[in-house]
């Protein structure tokens, strides 16, 4: 799933290291969300959301172009 | 859209686990070969070894000295990552598993009966003194399962995913594949199926799978 993390993270000049360390999860689950490998449990789009203030949908892009 | 300067070293970080990985394997076949040499020409013949396979065993060995200088130099890069609590805990679980797998193989070579008829299976199949065989399968049926719970109670849901995935895949490869060696057996056109290759074949799948999905996506 598309998403912004990295922009956002690069708004707060934070490495993933950091990310992850405000999210308690491995800095290898933050690059595999940012680049797109690994979609996020619902708690921790949640949890993401909450950190960077912004919902869920101006994050995490699912594509979803309509019926 | 600030510049931001990328502080991780993504690709550097990801080939560290390779190297390391790929080093502790280079040093284990070398270690092997020496071994295996020494026991076939033990059990071949009463000559002397010649100085040119001297030689050979002395090269071998300086190059398992460099590689595990080199081991130690690439486990500090990859100590010094940024890396909280969690991963630190992990991560030496990890190294002390390998570590204490590493122990256990050694005495397992030097505590089994040595029988040439068994030739390469000697390894595999040679009786080993039942005190010894009764506390390894002590640490494998109690401590592994206590080592495995702590270890997943520190993993993350990226780590519990490329897990599920190893362990789906090398399933999937064990239920075909062994069968299929059994059947091509029973038809005569491979030798009988051999349960601990097929073990390690299964757990390499796995490790395999698992890395890729942990590092690669």
């Amino acid at each position: 799933m598309k998403n912004n993390l990295k922009v956002l993270r690069a708004m707060r000049d934070w490495s993933q290291a950091e990310l992850a360390g405000h999210l308690d999860v491995s800095r290898q689950a933050i690059n595999a969300i940012e680049t797109g490998k690994y979609d996020p449990s619902l708690p921790l789009a949640f949890k993401i959301a909450r950190l960077f203030e912004q919902n869920i949908e101006d994050i995490f892009d699912d594509e979803f172009v309509g019926e | 859209m600030p510049d931001n300067i990328e502080k991780d070293s993504k690709i550097t970080k990801n080939y560290n686990i390779l190297y390391i990985v790929l080093t502790v394997i280079a040093l284990i076949f070398f270690a092997g070969v020496i071994y295996g040499f020494l026991n076939r020409h033990d059990a071949l013949t009463d000559d002397a070894i010649s100085d040119y396979v001297i030689g050979i065993i002395t090269g071998i060995i300086t190059a398992m000295i460099l590689l595990s200088a080199i081991l130690i130099k690439l486990y500090k890069k990859f100590a010094a990552n940024d890396i909280s609590v969690k991963e630190k805990k992990r991560r030496d679980i990890l190294v002390l598993s390998g570590i204490a797998g590493g122990i256990i193989g050694v005495i397992l070579s030097l505590q089994s009966a040595t029988d040439k008829e068994l030739g390469f299976y000697h390894t595999y199949y040679a009786p080993v003194p039942t005190l010894l065989a009764l506390a390894l399968a002590f640490f494998w049926v109690i401590c592994m399962p206590i080592i495995c719970y702590y270890y997943y109670k520190l993993a993350d849901e990226q780590e519990i995913y490329a897990t599920r995935i190893g362990t789906y895949y090398s399933l999937y490869i064990y239920m075909i594949g062994a069968p299929t060696w059994w059947i091509l057996w029973r038809g005569g056109l491979v030798p009988e199926p051999n349960g601990v290759i097929i073990y390690f074949i299964t757990i390499f799948s796995f490790g395999g799978i698992y890395l890729w999905k942990k590092h690669r996506g």
